[in-house]
């Protein structure tokens, strides 16, 4: 199989994530931070490490307040949820995911409403404009994608930080699809929520994610164990632990590190340079295929990520992904859970086939796909 | 050699104070705490010298020490 579905989770697993699972499940099957035996210190340590890691590659100064979750959508209902949003105005942007647009949905119940800032594919600054055009004074929060997962289009997150930090409206970014790939700075970028997965850029399992949690969250979506405060019926009030009632995924998360190490030793920088110019490639063959639709110009590199949406325009998206699965290609077809996105770029009603390369995908892959797909369009 | 304990938050805030302690030339480690049971569970960062300068230290970097009722073993 040659695999194009990176979007959704990234596969193959770097040899050193797979090795770091298996030497977790043997040596740390055990339960951190409640037990003073030796391997639960260690497990406990290994999760202190993780922490460093992230933060550190973030440009957090807190690994303390890095929150290990089962993935990105969990993450962002963390901080949807945890804060206690009622009346006034949230914004967001024309592409976002369901992991975010779902539970703003359920916010319009509090009186919260929602407003969409149009995102402009290759005007950055203009996509910053329709941001500060709905911002106001009874704006609770700003939350949007780094970059969208049907396009790659990245969004301008440091202008918009920006502009949350001077009106000093609370600021969450969903990194689901840039964590590891384009270089993000908490103090830089001034967000005060980073949600992402492990199992995307960073090249960990599947079941982790991270809530880089920057301001105090007054509500909690899960109540339980932490090991620590026991004697006390309600949630402690300390990161991390506050947001990570019951036992983590340690196997998961010493992957999840091994695979942030993996993405620190070759930079997201080259990693995002190579799989755009697979892309890039991918986009300039189909775009010399008669019958194929593109729905982006060009995607310059510091402008997108390795995200590709077509349609082979006699076949259904949902039937193209069939045909290329027929000859060993994996790719998403459909909705890809972000009809705002779809609406967007004017693909509601019939979807898209999704693209999207790794570190691992080659320029000979990418050949012979365009070749399959060519066959297709015929 | 004489211990003392200075009980913290969390397992989280037990490493990152023992690290930070060591790092400044404490001998410092890690367990459970024990005796009454305060705050309930948790974790001590025992120090074998200068217990008030080592808090010192973990409150200057937000590492919050609990109260403790009878740290010594």
């Amino acid at each position: 199989m040659i695999y194009f579905d990176n979007a959704a989770t990234t596969s193959p697993k770097p040899e050193s994530v797979r090795e770091a699972v298996a030497f977790a499940l043997k040596n740390y099957s055990v339960n951190p931070g409640r037990g003073s035996y030796s391997r639960s210190m260690e497990a406990s340590k290994m999760l202190f490490e993780c922490r460093e890691t992230a933060a550190s590659f973030f440009d957090f100064s807190y690994p303390e307040k890095v929150v290990f979750t089962a993935n990105c959508t969990h993450a962002i209902n963390t901080v949807i949820k945890g804060m206690n949003l009622k009346n006034g105005n949230i914004v967001t942007s024309s592409l976002e995911h369901n992991a975010v647009m779902r539970p703003l949905e359920k916010l319009k119940k509090n009186g919260c409403e929602i407003r969409i800032a149009e995102v402009f594919l290759d005007d950055p600054k203009a996509t910053a404009r329709s941001f500060a055009r709905l911002i106001d004074d009874q704006t609770k929060l700003v939350i949007c994608l780094h970059a969208s997962n049907v396009c790659g289009c990245i969004l301008p997150i440091e202008d918009i930080g920006k502009l949350c930090y001077d009106r000093k409206v609370p600021f969450a970014v969903d990194a689901a699809q840039t964590a590891g790939v384009i270089p993000i700075s908490m103090e830089k970028m001034h967000i005060d929520y980073l949600c992402l997965p492990g199992h995307k850029g960073l090249y960990g399992p599947m079941g982790t994610g991270l809530l880089l949690c920057g301001k105090p969250l007054p509500n909690t979506l899960m109540e339980g164990g932490t090991g620590n405060f026991s004697i006390r019926l309600t949630q402690p009030d300390e990161l991390p632990e506050r947001l990570e009632s019951g036992t983590v995924n340690v196997p998961g998360i010493a992957g999840l590190k091994a695979g942030i190490e993996f993405v620190k030793q070759k930079t997201p920088k080259r990693i995002h340079e190579y799989e755009m110019g697979l892309l890039q490639t991918a986009y300039q063959g189909l775009k010399n295929i008669r019958h194929v639709t593109l729905y982006t110009p060009y995607p310059k590199s510091e402008l997108y990520t390795s995200v590709l949406s077509f349609n082979v325009n006699k076949l259904h998206s949902m039937e193209t992904s069939e045909q290329l699965a027929k000859v060993g290609f994996a790719l998403r077809a459909g909705l890809h859970c972000a009809p705002s996105a779809h609406r967007r770029l004017g693909t509601i009603s019939y979807g898209t086939v999704r693209m999207s390369t790794s570190v691992f995908n080659t320029k000979s892959e990418v050949n012979r796909f365009l070749h399959h797909v060519s066959s297709l369009a015929k | 050699m004489k211990q003392e304990r200075i009980l913290v938050g969390s397992i989280t805030y037990a490493i990152k104070g023992r690290d930070l302690l060591r790092s400044m030339g404490y001998s410092a480690y890690i367990e459970r705490s024990k005796g009454q049971l305060e705050h309930g569970c948790g974790y001590s960062i025992y120090v074998t010298y200068d217990t008030e300068g080592a808090k010192r230290i973990l409150e200057k970097y937000h590492i919050k020490t609990l109260p403790s009722g009878g740290g010594e073993i």
